[in-house]
């Protein structure tokens, strides 16, 4: 919360698209889903940048994209200034070597079979490096684990814990930015609560940066300086954190903030529900994605998608709507 | 309050494993009356969704249940399979998390709610699916007399929960038992199941026992709520009691660890150490007692004897099971 953001630019994505093909059926064409449908995204140093929205928003796939664990359809990588999406295999490794993953499901993200000693060397190794004990132990160290956890195997640990190896793992090639796919959202609260200081204490110690995805905008908002939220592949509003979660501008944004229910018995909050469910990605809705639940739709919603525009001339908060909320009254 | 119409008292469930015997629930007690929640909120392995699947009767063979079910004032432990039968499902129904794998994906939903209400009355097949149709339109799927021709993977989550909800509902039952129906879905579409649920307790007067670890959802809905850790009653006591007079150390830190939406982040959330203990590991002494930070205030009491529930200031029954006696500060 505290680190300046400098205007170093660490990831840009550029007009992406990511098109998954299903295969046609004699009697059927084949179809694509949009997962991600033309998205530009920065993330600058000393950011968190929260990436939120339902099931089915892409926000997964954007993640996947920004490590170049997917190739995009259509659009521009670029990584630390440099357009890397060309690159593949051998030649991304260096490149790799910026950008982490940490991915949801501690337990299927560790092999069962390693110890974790090689769990922690592997980003190493594929690096050309050959690391001592003592870089390992530091590793563990920073995330709370200790050097007698070298020998174990993933099963002998906790969830948490697990989630933990998987971040030291992240770690081991010194990242400027980490991307975590839903990093607590297998955990228990009280283990929650633990990993997410622990994103901030790295943070603060060692500069990182983050991505972080996730569908628990209360989590979100405890570590985000800048929110971005998707809907059905696109990005419908982004701004400083603060600024978004105190007077969202879209009416999703405004919707799902809404939906979430705190934890205060008598707290009486106005709540816009919205009708049905997320339309298909396969054939999104014409015009505005969100124009099918939307409480303010209107014929204009229907012809042409909005674009993110500025928000009250706040050129840092941005809302692709064309009736947006008023700022904060 | 009304008398309650589910009792439990003194549960007990003890599950037989390669491993010896693992008590998941270690004497629990609990009660709600019609048209009242009760939230029952607890970690993996907390023993909550045990105790709720004890209530059902639907529990493997290898576990032994003991203790007292009584709905209105009739013992259900240990009543023969054909007798829990006429009840489950008519008295006392149940949703779970999981929508799609609560469904048959041969039958169509209509088919699949009218099973339900055939089994419990003596209508024809006809007379059911009209039925079952009036009860999808009624939690809300639309064009109902249509959609129940429908198999359940044409149908979205928030959708499928809907149909399950409406498969217990359809014997107007006196107790519905959720464990976390909406831990699958989306936060929007969870909204829409919340408010599905309340509607509908309010207009059929049934008593909601909710399983949930969402403090969130239990703040919004609960009337009563029991907190579980490692198979036993850390807490229990109103909802106003539990958020705000929480006397477990325990309860405590459920609530400093919950991120909120509504209000800007704390510069760090409070944390329990430790995670969750297995059920059966901790055989002395208060379970909760590795993780807690207030041992030193009491000290040996909290590793060699077990604390019992004792009354708290509040609402009315507000109890809770630590050796500390008061209100504990926040240490962060």
């Amino acid at each position: 919360m505290t680190a300046q953001p400098v205007n170093e630019e660490l990831l840009r994505l550029k007009d992406v698209k990511k098109y998954f093909g299903l295969r046609g059926v004699p009697w059927r064409k084949a179809q694509a889903v949009r997962a991600v449908d033309g998205v530009n995204f920065v993330v600058r140093k000393g950011e968190t940048v929260g990436l939120v929205g339902e099931s089915g928003s892409g926000k997964s796939t954007l993640a996947r994209l920004a490590t170049r664990l997917l190739d995009p359809t259509q659009g521009r990588v670029e990584i630390g200034g440099r357009d890397v999406t060309k690159i593949h295999g051998r030649r991304l490794r260096p490149i790799r070597r910026k950008i982490q993953m940490v991915f949801q499901d501690p337990q299927a993200s560790l092999n069962p079979r390693q110890s974790v000693g090689t769990i922690l060397s592997t980003p190493f190794l594929a690096q050309g490096v050959r690391p001592t004990r003592a870089q390992l132990v530091e590793l563990l160290e920073q995330v709370g684990l200790a050097e007698q956890h070298l020998e174990r195997y993933p099963h002998e640990f906790s969830g948490g814990q697990r989630q933990r190896i998987g971040i030291a793992r992240a770690l081991s090639v010194k990242p400027d930015l980490l991307v975590c796919d839903e990093p607590v959202s297998a955990l228990d609260v009280s283990v929650q609560a633990q990993v997410l200081n622990l994103l901030a204490d790295l943070r603060d110690e060692l500069g990182l940066s983050y991505v972080l995805v996730a569908h628990d905008l209360a989590v979100v908002r405890q570590v985000a300086s800048r929110l971005a939220v998707m809907y059905l592949g696109t990005i419908v509003e982004e701004g400083p954190a603060d600024q978004v979660y105190s007077a969202p501008a879209h009416p999703y944004t405004k919707a799902l903030l809404s939906a979430v229910p705190v934890p205060e018995p008598g707290v009486k909050r106005e709540r816009v529900v919205l009708t049905g469910d997320v339309p298909t990605p396969i054939d999104p809705p014409s015009g505005c994605p969100f124009r099918t639940r939307c409480y303010k739709a209107q014929d204009v919603c229907a012809t042409e998608r909005p674009v993110l525009e500025p928000v009250a001339g706040n050129t840092q908060h941005r809302a692709a709507c064309y009736f947006p909320e008023p700022p904060t009254p | 309050m009304a008398e309650p119409v589910l009792e439990v008292h003194d549960l007990h469930v003890t599950f037989t494993t390669e491993h010896g015997l693992v008590p998941a629930v270690d004497g629990i007690d609990f009660a709600v009356a019609p048209g009242q929640t009760l939230a029952i909120v607890g970690e993996s392995g907390s023993g909550k969704s045990v105790s709720s699947t004890a209530v059902m009767g639907i529990l493997p063979s290898n576990a032994d249940v003991s203790g007292e079910v009584l709905l209105d004032g009739r013992q259900l432990v240990g009543l023969p399979a054909d007798e829990l039968r006429k009840i489950r499902g008519n008295d006392i129904a149940m949703v779970f998390q999981d929508a799609l794998s609560a469904l048959n994906p041969y039958y169509t939903v209509g088919w699949q709610v009218a099973e339900a209400y055939r089994l419990h009355h003596d209508v024809s097949k006809k007379a059911a699916f009209r039925r079952a149709a009036e009860m999808l339109d009624r939690v809300g799927i639309p064009d109902a007399a249509r959609r129940a021709n429908s198999y359940p993977h044409e149908f979205s989550g928030g959708m499928r929960q809907r149909v399950v909800i409406a498969m217990a509902l359809v014997n107007d039952p006196r107790v519905l038992i959720a464990d976390e129906p909406t831990t699958a879905l989306d936060v929007t579409v969870q909204a829409q199941i919340m408010r599905l649920l309340a509607d509908v307790q309010e207009e059929f007067g049934t008593a909601l026992v909710l399983i949930s670890h969402d403090l969130g959802v239990v703040a919004e809905v609960a009337d009563d709520i029991l907190v579980m850790y490692a198979g036993r009653a850390a807490e229990r006591g109103s909802v106003r009691d539990l958020f705000f007079r929480a006397a477990h150390p325990y309860s405590l830190g459920l609530l400093g660890a919950m991120p909120r939406v509504d209000v800007p982040p704390k510069p760090r959330l409070t944390t329990i150490p430790g995670s969750p203990p297995s059920p059966g590991s901790i055989t002395t002494g208060c379970p909760f007692q590795p993780r807690c930070a207030y041992t030193h205030l009491v000290g040996e009491r909290c590793i060699t004897e077990r604390p019992e529930l004792t009354p708290r200031p509040g609402e009315g029954n507000h109890e809770a099971a630590c050796h500390l006696g008061r209100r504990p500060e926040v240490i962060l």
